[in-house]
């Protein structure tokens, strides 16, 4: 989402983009779990949305809304050796973007770049920066420090946090640090700190951690809640949404992590994503599990919860 | 002075003295008189001063301080030529008037000289004859004196004999009434004239004071002996109760008389009163506050100074009483026996009061009383509360289906009625509480109503608190309740609470207020502002949200469990690698138990569906089975390649045209909560379903548990359009995750499926 003039409606026409991904492109019918505002393109609003298929070939859709905001453009069709499970645009970077993918059984993130499309939009090849391959295990997720360039990415798998140096000219990427949730079971995903890039928040089935990346350790935990997105607010510190799958939204203050601040009514089945608004604070984009596929194309199914 | 009182006589004669004359007459006066400032102060006021308007020196001319130069000077200064002249004219007759005014005093003098000349003259002829005659008198005077002298003295000795004998006699007599004290006071104790021997004893102790070691020792001694026993007959006296109060008083007063300890006596009273009192407490049949009450009386009576210690017995006795009676209220007694109670403590109260009201006893009683009404109506409900908490808590927390049978519907029926009944017996018991005629209760009648109100409403927001901590909802209003107790909390538990809340926002609350209207109407000793104490919609509102947060609350707690279940059984197994299926998966055994759980629960507890409520609430899922038919062609064709477009436009077709209503609201019946769980899960299962990626055992493991469940969840729903399109979804979403496909065959399908339902046969018996 462009920095400068990211509105609520780009939150919008994010879904809108999922039956672009489904319809316009007049392909197969294909599934996309996963969207990415590309925030480092101050120019225009664009997104990378990434589909989600056995038995097709995946692609990544590079979709740019048009300057009058009523159309959307598909300015480039990538080719992807696997389906995608999650996407997210580098921040700083607007032809750079990671993804998390599944082969057959095993589960792979690479960084790629796009190349320069010189106005054909079926460019064939997306660049590959590097992957991360020093990471087994079921990736879970990528992150990107939030707020702007950083050389450094997490990612996360079912029971491991790995911290990574990249470096993009090099095309290269070191672990430099790795945490591990022993006990916990199943890590499902998390959120980096946009106010404190020392912090991240990762989730499981039952409980938030809060880690500290200089020490690997975990701080502070919220225990027996089912979450399963969580969102720092950017603009108030130690402020977090989280979604789960019964309660729907809560908010929490992670220095009084005892008792949620608020409980916000989420969908009548489960609550699976959250996201505050990158500029008001306030308004909270929440989806079911159906948004993540093209099939959930309900917009009546988001909700948009402003508190 | 002659002169001062003829100028007096001059000053009062005649009444038509003209002006002219009253000023001689002044100046005259000023003239004998030395006291310049009378003389200045007298005449000024008197005469009208020519020159008025004029300075001063021209009044001066009266007074002593008169200087003629300074006069002069003035006048010369002021006045013109004629008024010099006409001043002149007036002042030269004044000065003739003057002169024959003093001429005429002279004269007057003169004339009072010559008479008190001849009046001397008379005098001196008078006095001559007088001083022999005062001569005789003088001797004769002197021979008097001398006889009396003789007299005196020839007659001092017989006198001085009489005086001392009669002295001596005096003292006889004393001593004969000391010696016959004794005697005497035996008397007197035998006449029971206790006054008459206290009496003479205080008369004869001086004596015995002075006198007691010599001669009047065995007199005293017997005499003291006496008067012991008068002590000893007074004290005996004063400790009989059967004695006239007024006797008894006048021993004290006797008492006292002989200096005897009457304080030590007093407080032996007083503590034996007490005695009695605290008896009186204890075995209040023993003696009748009539009884007390003239004993206080007497007392008082007796003792006039022992008020204050009486008062404070009095309320001592009420006080203890009272506070026998608050325990009494921690035992819960019904009202008609607290009532009994505070009546007589109340009766006893004013007869107490008719005695000593200084004592303000009926103040007292009336607070004490206001307050212990208060506080049982506080304790009714509060055990009432407590009460119905207890029949919940003793839910059976299990949810093994059958073994319990109708163990919930009975607890759930329980409480219902504990509800109800409770509410009820507490209004019949306040009914007591205003029905009395009694005075007390009369006074206190619009408190009662009052707090009767207030506690009902009082009592229903502390109940639904309650549900709330039972339900462990509560955690984010209280900081001890750990999340963790969530799931101690039995979910049938739950489910009642819903139930409870239902029951009594339809029916408790308006009977409540039925009753309330009827009996407990009026009132209104607390202000009209805050409006009625008892708001039953107020109540109302509260409870029908509680009862739907609860409601919510079981289905969350329920879906939640599931979840948990679902998600180890798609968490775990590798997926892709999966073996052929051989039969249906156990977690599906472990998921109709679940539901088996839900529905026997939700059967016990919530009422049946009334068969009209369904086609309103279902109308979603009959639009979904009409499309039913088309989405069944769908997955038969899905299969075959050919028919890909043909499915892009089923799901095209299903986006926009159909939108099945799976969740609907939920209400308060068996069908629909069980079917707004059976949704969920399902739904869950779906999402589960999705991300995973299958082989086509996988796949095939999916549709042989769907298939299973598909027959077995008819038991449960009769909303089977619903559930099947739910499980046709989990179906879809594996097909779609799965890298091959291909269904099982369906006699493989049936063959499997009997399989199972005959170990499930086989089982039963040992279930059950």
């Amino acid at each position: 989402m462009a920095s400068g003039r990211a509105t609520f409606l780009d939150l919008i026409v994010s879904l809108l983009i999922l039956a672009h991904v489904a319809t316009v492109t007049g392909v197969e019918p294909t599934y996309a779990r996963c969207i990415a505002d590309v925030r480092a393109d101050a120019g225009s609003t664009t997104f990378l949305a990434g589909t989600l298929s056995l038995k097709e070939e995946n692609e990544v859709h590079l979709i740019r809304l048009s300057p009058a905001e009523s159309e959307l453009v598909c300015d480039g069709l990538f080719y992807h050796p696997n389906e995608i499970w999650d996407l997210k645009s580098c921040p700083f970077d607007h032809r750079v973007f990671s993804t998390v993918y599944t082969s057959g059984e095993g589960y792979g993130a690479s960084v790629w770049k796009i190349p320069e499309l010189y106005g054909q939009s079926n460019s064939p090849q997306l660049e590959q920066l590097f992957t991360l391959d020093e990471h087994k295990g079921k990736i879970r997720c990528v992150l990107w420090w939030p707020l702007g360039k950083h050389d450094k990415l997490i990612s996360i798998d079912d029971r491991n946090i790995f911290l990574w140096n990249i470096d993009a000219s090099n095309k290269s990427a070191k672990v430099m640090q790795k945490g591990s949730a022993d006990m916990l079971p199943n890590l499902r995903g998390g959120a980096w700190d946009p106010h404190n890039h020392n912090s991240v928040a990762t989730i499981t089935d039952s409980s938030l951690h809060c880690w500290d990346l200089r020490s690997m350790k975990k701080s502070n935990a919220i225990e027996h809640a089912h979450f399963r997105d969580v969102d720092y607010n950017p603009k108030k510190q130690n402020l977090i949404a989280t979604a789960e799958d019964e309660f729907g939204i809560r908010l929490w203050d992670l220095r009084m992590l005892k008792h949620p601040l608020k409980n916000l009514p989420g969908h009548s089945h489960w609550t699976w994503a959250v996201r505050h608004n990158p500029e008001h604070d306030q308004l909270i984009l929440v989806s079911p599990p159906h948004y993540t596929s093209a099939r959930g194309l309900y917009i009546s199914n988001v909700l948009f919860i402003v508190y | 002075m002659a002169t001062a009182g003829g100028a007096a006589a001059a000053a009062a004669s005649p009444q038509a003295m003209d002006e002219k004359a009253r000023r001689t007459r002044d100046l005259l006066a000023s003239f004998y008189n030395t006291d310049p400032s009378a003389a200045a102060a007298a005449p000024s006021p008197a005469r009208p001063s020519p020159t008025a308007a004029s300075a001063s020196p021209l009044d001066s001319i009266n007074l002593t301080s008169f200087d003629p130069d300074v006069y002069m000077d003035v006048l010369v200064q002021q006045s013109n030529l004629e008024a010099l002249l006409q001043r002149h004219v007036k002042m030269a007759a004044e000065i003739k008037n003057l002169d024959t005014d003093l001429q005429m005093l002279v004269y007057e003098n003169y004339n009072k000289f010559i008479s008190a000349t001849d009046t001397i003259k008379r005098m001196k002829t008078n006095i001559v004859g007088m001083e022999t005659n005062m001569e005789q008198l003088l001797s004769k005077i002197t021979s008097v004196q001398s006889r009396s002298d003789t007299v005196n003295t020839s007659l001092f000795d017989k006198r001085e004999n009489i005086e001392k004998l009669h002295r001596t006699r005096n003292l006889l007599r004393k001593v004969q009434f000391i010696y016959d004290l004794p005697t005497r006071l035996n008397k007197c104790i035998k006449a029971e004239a206790y006054a008459d021997a206290v009496r003479f004893f205080t008369g004869a102790k001086p004596i015995f004071e002075a006198y007691g070691d010599t001669s009047f020792h065995d007199c005293k001694k017997a005499s003291e002996e006496a008067i012991d026993l008068v002590v000893q007959h007074l004290q005996a006296k004063l400790y009989s109760d059967s004695e006239p109060i007024e006797s008894r008083a006048e021993a004290v007063v006797l008492l006292k008389q002989l200096n005897f300890p009457v304080d030590n006596l007093k407080s032996n009273l007083l503590e034996k009163l007490e005695d009695c009192l605290l008896n009186f407490q204890n075995e209040p049949t023993q003696a009748s506050i009539g009884d007390i009450s003239k004993t206080f009386r007497a007392y008082l009576i007796i003792f006039p100074d022992s008020e204050k210690r009486l008062i404070e017995l009095a309320q001592a006795l009420f006080t203890n009483r009272y506070e026998t009676v608050r325990e009494n209220l921690r035992k819960r007694i019904p009202s008609t026996d607290l009532l009994a109670m505070l009546r007589s403590l109340w009766e006893d109260a004013t007869t107490i009061d008719e005695v000593i009201s200084e004592a303000a006893l009926p103040a007292f009683s009336l607070e004490t009383t206001r307050d212990i009404i208060r506080q049982h109506i506080a304790t009714a409900f509060a055990h009432l509360q407590s009460e119905i908490s207890d029949v919940l808590v003793r839910t059976p927390s299990t949810s093994n289906g059958k073994l319990e049978e109708s163990q919930l519907q009975t607890s759930m029926e329980t409480s219902k009625v504990k509800v109800l009944q409770g509410c009820t017996d507490l209004l019949q018991e306040f009914h007591h509480l205003i029905d009395g005629n009694t005075e007390l209760l009369v006074k206190l009648r619009d408190l009662i109503i009052d707090w009767v109100q207030e506690g009902f409403q009082d009592f229903f927001q502390k109940l639904d608190g309650h549900f709330h901590m039972l339900s462990g909802r509560s955690k984010s209003f209280s900081q001890e309740m750990e999340p963790v107790q969530i799931d101690k909390v039995p979910t049938a538990l739950v489910l009642m609470l819903a139930q409870l809340c239902v029951f009594i926002e339809q029916t408790t609350i308006p009977k409540v207020t039925e009753e309330l209207a009827s009996s407990f109407s009026g009132g209104g000793a607390r202000s009209y502002e805050y409006g009625p104490p008892f708001v039953p919609g107020e109540i109302c509102r509260l409870y029908r949200s509680s009862g739907e947060k609860f409601l919510h609350h079981y289905i969350n707690m329920k879906t939640q469990k599931i979840s948990k279940l679902l998600n180890k059984r798609f968490t775990t197994p590798v997926w892709i690698k999966h073996k052929e299926p051989r039969e249906v998966n156990m977690f599906v055994d472990l998921l109709l138990l679940e539901f088996n759980g839900v529905v026997s629960e939700v059967k016990q507890i919530l009422p049946g569906l009334i068969r009209r409520h369904r086609h309103s609430d279902s109308t979603g899922s009959t639009t979904s089975s009409r499309s039913n038919p088309m989405r069944e062609d769908m997955l038969n064709r899905s299969n075959t390649h050919r028919a890909r477009s043909q499915f892009l436009e089923n799901h095209l077709a299903k986006l926009f045209e159909q939108k099945m209503e799976i969740f609907t609201k939920v209400e308060y019946t068996q069908e629909s909560v069980i079917s707004t769980v059976l949704k969920l899960c399902l739904k869950s299962l779906q999402e589960f379903v999705r991300l995973q990626t299958f082989n086509r055992s996988g796949f095939q493991q999916i549709q042989l548990d769907m298939e299973f469940l598909k027959s077995s969840l008819k038991e449960f729903v009769d909303d089977e359009a619903a559930i099947s399109f739910l499980l046709k979804e989990v179906n879809n979403a594996a097909h779609e995750r799965c890298l091959d496909p291909i269904p099982l065959e369906p006699p493989i399908l049936d063959k499997l499926i009997s399989a199972k339902l005959a170990k499930i046969k086989e089982q039963s018996p040992n279930m059950q």
